[in-house]
């Protein structure tokens, strides 16, 4: 349908319109040949001939919807991939407004042409049968049905104009997977209209690390580290090449280290409980407890320390606090004792001290899979200790360099405005409990649930909480007693269908202005940024805009503070500080001339910068080990949660092509498998079907039997078991969130999912 | 034999006849539901799915086929031997056992018909450009046309008395069939001796020719390196032994059911020598297993002693150990009548049926294992079992068979009653040079159309592996084969001088 | 314009293009295959590889590969070009690895062999080739391929809704009822050859390492193609390492598609 409309991507494309080689060659033959047809005839013929292995044409459509094709006319568009927070640079092949094909964009530095699974699979989310069609509001029945975008739009501004008049604060907001400047966007919107309850899902994955980010280094930004200089990297339980926002990047550097130096080769280490991809990927695995990461970065901490093989220069010059953390150290985490709690032999953690110490430039390095725990802080900041003992901070890992970005223009607070930001959080984040924490969810259900005053009207930005979050139903109960809930997601999801009052479904990332955001990891300033590659192809509209536009009904502050009419004219702002900046891989003369260079490019970025200099470091002696809620005696197993390859922040599911990958040995998709020992559950055998009972739910999985598991110890991955979302995703599976303690870890407030006890019983054996 | 008052009796229509019509009927609706079913819907409403992530490509349609063509391969190879060494006691059965021939290999079509994902692509492009280095060329060369048509040559030429006989005795319409069949037969002297002559010298064409094409079967699955379980020099033997005992187990059971129900004048001699047939090809059947199984089992690669593993103490343990007891059986119970001197046909007809039995499991333990458990690489893991779709299909085209034999008792005389040969060795039909030269004549044009169909389809005259040269090359090389039997129509059914005498 | 006319057109302009261009030697015989042999193959690099699956997705996006339906979840009967293939280890204590699995394009390829209509057969290039309408669905081919390359078309593929916009315009849907393979994006191929050829260029390597989809793709740099008969080509380079490898090498089906030994140790 979007095949014949496509005027207005083409108008927007700025430089993009030239002819693609394909045709200059039609045109040329056709020339010579003389013959009297279209360009785009010949186009077509030269491809069905030479297509057909044979030479010989065929007298029938040659692709299912063929039909709709007219002249064939390609183009390749580049954008930022918004899969996943990563942003790698893509480039999208567009034929006759019709998108066919995403692959890697070479001038992004992030994946330099690479890219991943779930970056191609963006195809099947624009063109998912399941998306919404437009804008819905659920009537007195309890039925959602579709409303035109006019209406929706003068719905949600009275309604929000009513609580905004009465009582701000009542206002709340939830944020998953935001990108970019819609954060900023959103954030500005609340304060302009007087809440302080933004809940922000940056925090959740990330906190941990920016937590640690702010204790050592008094950065707001999270650490870049620098893979293609080290010569050895020491894993601690990370998933870097399956859940990692940035696995594309370092799938790329993890290839590069083997077989990218010549005849230099570094070395992989990987310390944890399951035989993952970055087990896989190691040069050498040592299995180890669930969580002792912690205790064994000191360990290895301490043998630096005892031989003396740390960095001097840095301690001393650099670091803060460090005889407090010597003290600590040394006496209790001499390797005997980390040995008892990581199940890792003494004489191990020595080598792999002496490894560290021996091959330089090394790191450590963690990620959000190694601080899935309920001392994941703590273990952040553990990890950088021995960074930091390793001479390694600064030189490989420093903050995260951001573009020069200009800042969009301040704003004056009216009193609505000001009386509700009075108001304190909902979620207790940033005081006395949650010192560290921008926004805290599991305290967020807690006190929506205890009552008191409770949110008038919620809105939700790339967020599904009656999925994606520990115990979805408590979840459910807790939002249930909010009047006005508005979603701007593009999928039915869980949230959704069951409880959102009004839908105003968002475009998909391929239809819309954006940036990319920060690319995480890749150390200098890299700005990508996304356009629409194709007409919206539903009655959707960019969240965005829709901000904007409420913004400007709503009045007063609000309206003040938004004086852009479309989120690009805001987004524009903000890039014109990377023109003003006049360096980098794009220098222009022109403002204008510069933005169609970066749209055409897809990327900005800047290998030159100088890094973010490191002038303090505080060793911390914050420690904790790992907590597993339960009684030993009735929930034996220590339940590992983790995202598998397709999870795409729980985007992957209703994606067919996601769904088909295998991840691991013996893996099925079709089913939730639990990986674990066979002497974890007595007589367990592969393909049994298990109940896992923890002490907040219960499910059914199948088992997959790996002997390289630690003992004591099962994995269940997430993404499964949806009750909405597309027809891929629904009944496939179950949701292992459903088992899990709710409760916010340390002063980050980050949601740690690995924390529960089960008990496994076998239900039947494989047929 | 005094044949003047010996009138050809076709039998009634009994309350037998009526219920195995109404059985093939039955079962003729249940197959063409089920096909148009699969028509519909694909080939994923059978059981089979890829091989290498633990499903079978080909399955019960295949066995079957290989099952059908076994049939088919003994029914005529029996009667061309009963002719070749003039053995009296198989006469009873050299009209049933052509017709069997007949019927199986058009059920062994079907079922190839019912595997194809595309039947109607393959029926039009299998004559155009099917590729003889491909092991499928030799079964729809030689064992399509080969066995159907000599089958048909040797019926048709072999009924010829009866039919003529019988036309005298019936009303129409079936007279005009039987004028039509007997056309032209005077039973003079010469018209038996031409027949004698042209029957053994078919015979002696048939036989080799067809033990090649049974071999093309076996190499279907003898010759595939990548399948641990199958690459094996025995199985084209194999194949010939196991067609062999399939064929004519399921003669016995038809014959003794034509004497049971359909009063078949089928003597007990005739009986107790497909008994003993049985039991030599057991015992070669049962051979040729234990030399397979333990050379492979024994010293084989791994994978292939995973395939026998699974065979013999796995998946397919109890298929392989009903084969091997049924196998016994068949041996057995033959051999003990034939000790103590006596012809039981109750207990034949049980070896007999112990003998399908074998045939049919032997059938699946070739097709099914060595794709489910013998991928060198394996994705995944699985089994096959045949899907409802499957067997409806497959009970269909058992049910066209089962009509055919059915429709066949009323309108065939079962039994011929001409001797094989009366023994007049010494003499010889008057020579006739048209009639000679029409014969050799068709004889040379067949094996150079033949030949030149095979070389086409070699792609020796186009050079590429794609196409052929000649329009339906390949199917010249099936035309020369049918030729080939033709020779022998040709020369009994030139027409000769008149004045010949009748006997 | 319909479909059938643009076919029609297209035929028309093709026909008075060879007679045009008939002087024009140069383009129309880099068209044809070249009398100098040339041999497609590609490497992969298992010590490169991380297992990320993107080679798997980029086949399947770039070769309208049929995906799973909602309603139907059969594993058996999936199609897959590219897969990957987890190989358990043969001792004790040692780990599975993980190999990227196109068609190994044999040079005596056994399912070229069995094909009784000739619809699947090798190109002058060495590439494996099938003619998808001419297949007709008896599965030998699939039966005989030790590789488990081969899949058939179990059902009439369908795209539900408007998934079948994101179809590639440049490859062909396979019809129900027939067998499919890797094609070493042919038509990528064959599309860089229209272009060296208007060009009037050889093929560089530089554009040939990187061209099927799944090399394309892989973040990691793990797949290189290129012609091995071509000394200076970096497939042929890397075909000379000692990690080199070929698939169930000792079959004889002399496979076009290298492995590089995966490499791990301290």
């Amino acid at each position: 349908m979007s095949a014949t409309k496509s005027s207005q991507v083409s108008s927007d494309a700025s430089g993009d319109n030239r002819v693609s080689r394909r045709e200059v060659v039609a045109g040329l033959t056709l020339t010579a040949a003389g013959a009297a047809v279209g360009a785009g005839g010949a186009t077509v013929a030269a491809r069905i001939v030479h297509t057909d292995p044979t030479g010989r044409a065929l007298d029938k459509p040659y692709v299912r919807g063929a039909e709709h094709f007219g002249r064939l006319e390609s183009r390749w568009l580049a954008t930022s991939c918004g899969q996943c927070p990563a942003g790698c640079g893509v480039r999208v092949r567009v034929v006759e407004g019709r998108a066919v094909h995403i692959d890697g964009n070479p001038a992004n530095p992030v994946n330099r042409g690479g890219i991943g699974a779930r970056g191609m699979s963006a195809l099947q989310a624009l063109y998912d049968p399941d998306r919404i069609q437009g804008p819905l509001l659920r009537d007195a029945s309890g039925k959602l049905g579709p409303i035109p975008w006019d209406r929706a739009m003068a719905l949600l501004s009275e309604k929000l104009g009513a609580v905004r008049q009465a009582r701000p604060e009542s206002l709340l907001v939830m944020s998953g997977a935001e990108r970019g400047f819609m954060h900023e966007l959103l954030s500005r919107f609340c304060t302009a209209f007087g809440t302080p309850n933004f809940i922000d899902g940056k925090s959740t994955r990330s906190a941990s690390l920016t937590g640690a980010m702010r204790t050592v280094l008094d950065s707001p930004e999270i650490p870049a580290f620098d893979w293609a200089r080290a010569d050895h990297v020491l894993s601690l339980e990370a998933g870097f090449l399956e859940d990692s926002c940035q696995s594309v990047y370092l799938a790329r550097a993890a290839g590069e280290m083997r077989r990218g130096r010549g005849r230099h080769r570094a070395t992989l280490v990987h310390l944890g409980p399951l035989f993952d991809l970055s087990a896989y990927n190691a040069d050498e695995w040592i299995p180890m407890a669930p969580g002792g990461s912690c205790s064994l970065a000191l360990g290895l901490c301490h043998v630096l320390l005892r031989d003396k093989l740390y960095d001097k220069d840095f301690v001393e010059h650099v670091g803060a606090d460090f005889d407090a953390f010597a003290t600590m150290v040394r006496t209790g985490f001499s390797p005997d004792k980390v040995a008892a709690s990581t199940g890792i032999s003494a004489a191990v953690i020595a080598r792999l001290a002496e490894d560290l110490a021996a091959r330089r430039p090394s790191f450590a390095f963690v990620d959000e899979r190694s601080l899935s725990y309920s001392n994941g802080f703590q273990t952040a900041l553990a990890a950088f200790a021995l960074n930091a003992l390793l001479g390694a901070v600064g030189p490989l890992i420093r903050p995260q360099r951001k573009p020069p970005f200009a800042f969009w223009p301040a704003f004056e607070s009216d009193d609505v405005a000001r009386s509700g930001l009075k108001v304190p959080r909902l979620d207790g984040a940033g005081t006395a409990a949650f010192p560290l924490a921008t926004s805290v969810h599991e305290a967020l259900v807690e006190a929506l649930l205890s009552g008191g005053q409770k949110p008038e009207a919620l809105l939700l930005y790339r967020a599904n909480p009656l999925f994606a979050r520990i115990q979805p139903k408590r979840w459910r109960s807790a939002l249930e007693r909010i009047p006005f809930i508005v979603s701007f997601s593009p999928y039915l999801d869980e949230t959704v269908s069951s409880i959102a009052t009004l839908v105003l479904p968002d475009h998909t990332f391929l239809e819309r202005w954006e940036d990319a955001g920060e690319a995480p990891g890749v150390g200098f300033p890299v700005a990508g940024v996304r356009r629409p590659v194709v007409d919206p192809m539903l009655d959707t509209r960019a969240s965005g805009d829709v901000l904007l536009e409420l913004a400007k009904g709503l009045g007063g502050s609000v309206a003040s503070a938004f004086p852009w009419r479309t989120f690009r004219a805001a987004l524009d702002v903000r890039l014109r500080g990377l023109f003003e900046a006049k360096r980098g891989s794009i220098v222009a003369p022109t403002e204008d001339g510069f933005m169609a260079q970066l749209f055409k490019e897809g990327v900005w970025s800047d290998d030159k910068a100088d890094p973010v200099p490191i002038k303090m470091f505080s060793f911390s002696t914050q420690y904790a080990e790992p907590e597993w809620d339960g009684p030993m005696e009735s929930f034996p197993l220590k339940l590992l949660v983790y995202r598998p390859l397709g999870y795409a922040e729980g985007g992957g599911a209703n994606l067919p092509w996601l769904r088909q990958l295998r991840p691991r040995p013996k893996s099925d998709s079709s089913v939730t498998q639990a990986t674990l020992h066979p002497d974890s559950v007595a007589g367990v055998a592969h393909g049994d079907t298990l109940e896992i009972q923890s002490p907040y739910g219960s499910i059914v999985v199948q088992a997959c039997i790996d002997r390289r598991m630690v003992l004591g110890s099962i994995a269940v991955p997430m993404g499964g078991g949806h009750e909405a979302f597309g027809r891929w995703a629904m009944g496939r599976g179950v949701n292992v969130m459903h088992l899990l303690r709710q409760g916010a870890a340390g002063p980050t407030g980050a949601t740690a999912v690995c924390t529960t006890r089960v008990r496994v019983t076998r239900k039947g054996t494989a047929s | 034999m005094d044949d003047a008052d010996d009138v050809v009796q076709l039998p009634r229509a009994n309350a037998a006849w009526y219920g195995l019509l109404l059985c093939a009927l039955v079962l003729l609706g249940v197959g063409g539901f089920c096909f148009a079913w699969q028509t519909q819907r694909g080939l994923i409403t059978t059981g089979l799915r890829n091989p290498g992530y633990g499903g079978a490509a080909w399955g019960l349609y295949i066995a079957f086929d290989v099952i059908f063509s076994g049939v088919s391969f003994a029914g005529i190879v029996l009667t061309a031997v009963c002719r070749v060494f003039s053995i009296q006691a198989l006469r009873p059965i050299t009209r049933m056992a052509p017709l069997m021939s007949i019927i199986a290999i058009m059920a062994g079509g079907g079922t190839v018909v019912a595997d194809l994902g595309r039947p109607i692509d393959g029926l039009m492009k299998l004559p155009y450009l099917a590729r003889a280095s491909s092991p499928f060329y030799g079964t729809f060369t030689m064992v399509a046309s080969g066995y159907l048509f000599s089958s048909v040559v040797y019926f048709i030429l072999d009924g010829r008395a009866d039919a003529a006989r019988l036309a005298t005795t019936t009303r129409p319409p079936l007279s005009l069939l039987y004028r039509l069949w007997g056309a032209g037969y005077r039973d003079t002297l010469d018209e038996r001796l031409r027949h004698q002559r042209a029957t053994l010298w078919l015979s002696l064409g048939i036989i080799p020719l067809l033990f090649m094409a049974t071999s093309t079967l076996g190499f279907v699955f003898g010759i595939q390196v990548g399948r641990p379980g199958w690459y094996s020099a025995l199985q084209a033997p194999a194949f010939i032994a196991m067609a062999g005992l399939a064929g004519t187990g399921m003669l016995v059971l038809l014959a003794v059911t034509a004497r049971k129900f359909f009063a078949a004048p089928i003597p007990d001699a005739t009986i107790g020598w497909l008994g003993n047939t049985l039991c030599v090809l057991a015992f070669i059947c049962l051979y040729f297993t234990i030399v397979d199984e333990l050379t492979v089992g024994y010293g084989g690669p791994a994978v292939d002693r995973a395939v026998i593993h699974e065979i013999v103490a796995g998946h397919f343990a109890v298929f392989f150990w009903g084969f091997v007891a049924s196998l016994i059986a068949t041996l057995f119970i033959p051999l003990v009548l034939y000790i103590r001197g006596r012809v039981s046909v109750g207990w034949i007809g049980v070896a007999a049926a112990f003998a399908t039995f074998a045939a049919a499991n032997k059938r699946l333990l070739i097709v099914v294992p060595s794709q489910t458990h013998g991928s060198l690489i394996a994705l995944g893991t699985g089994n096959y079992a045949p899907s409802w779709v499957e067997f409806g299909v497959t009970g269909g085209l058992i049910g066209i068979a089962m009509l055919m034999a059915v429709l066949a008792v009323r309108v065939i005389p079962l039994v011929p009653r001409v001797p094989v040969s009366d023994g007049r060795k010494s003499m010889r039909p008057q020579f006739e040079w048209r009639r000679s030269a029409a014969t050799l004549g068709t004889i040379v044009v067949a094996l150079c159309v033949g030949a030149i169909g095979l070389a086409d389809s070699f792609r020796l005259f186009s050079g590429r592996e794609l196409d052929s040269k000649i329009p339906f090359g390949p199917s010249l090389c099936a035309l020369g084969i049918m030729m080939l039997f033709a020779s022998a129509g040709i020369y009994e059914l030139f027409p000769g001088r008149v004045s010949e005498k009748r006997i | 314009m319909s479909r059938r006319n643009v076919l029609t057109h297209g035929l028309a302009s093709i026909a008075g293009l060879t007679g045009t261009l008939a002087g024009s030697k140069t383009a129309l015989a880099s068209l044809a295959p070249r009398k100098q042999h040339r041999r497609w193959g590609m490497v992969i690099d298992l010590d490169r590889c991380t297992a990320c699956g993107a080679c798997v997705v980029a086949c399947r996006q770039e070769n309208n590969v049929p995906t799973i339906q909602s309603t139907q979840d059969t594993r058996a009967a999936q199609i897959e070009w590219m897969s990957q293939v987890w190989r358990e280890p043969t001792e004790r204590g040692g780990t599975p690895e993980m190999l990227p699995f196109p068609c190994q394009h044999c040079q005596n390829a056994p399912c070229v062999k069995v094909c009784p209509v000739g619809a699947t057969y090798k190109d002058d290039e060495g590439v494996t080739a099938q003619i998808w309408d001419r297949c007709i669905g008896c599965r030998y081919c699939m039966v005989a391929c030790p590789y488990a390359r081969r899949f058939f078309n179990w059902v009439e593929p369908s795209w539900e809704g408007s998934l079948v916009q994101l179809l590639n315009p440049d490859v062909g849907t396979r019809p129900g009822g027939v067998v499919e393979k890797c094609t070493f994006c042919q038509h990528r191929l064959q599309d860089l050859k229209e272009r060296a050829a208007v060009e009037g260029r050889a093929l560089l390597d530089s554009e040939l390492q990187r061209l099927p989809a799944c090399a394309s793709a892989c973040p990691a740099r793990a797949i290189t193609f290129g012609d091995l008969e071509d000394p200076s080509s970096t497939a042929s380079e890397q075909a000379r390492s000692p990690r080199v490898f070929r698939l169930l090498g000792d079959l004889g089906t002399e496979p076009n598609v290298l492995y590089l030994k995966r490499d791990r140790r301290l």
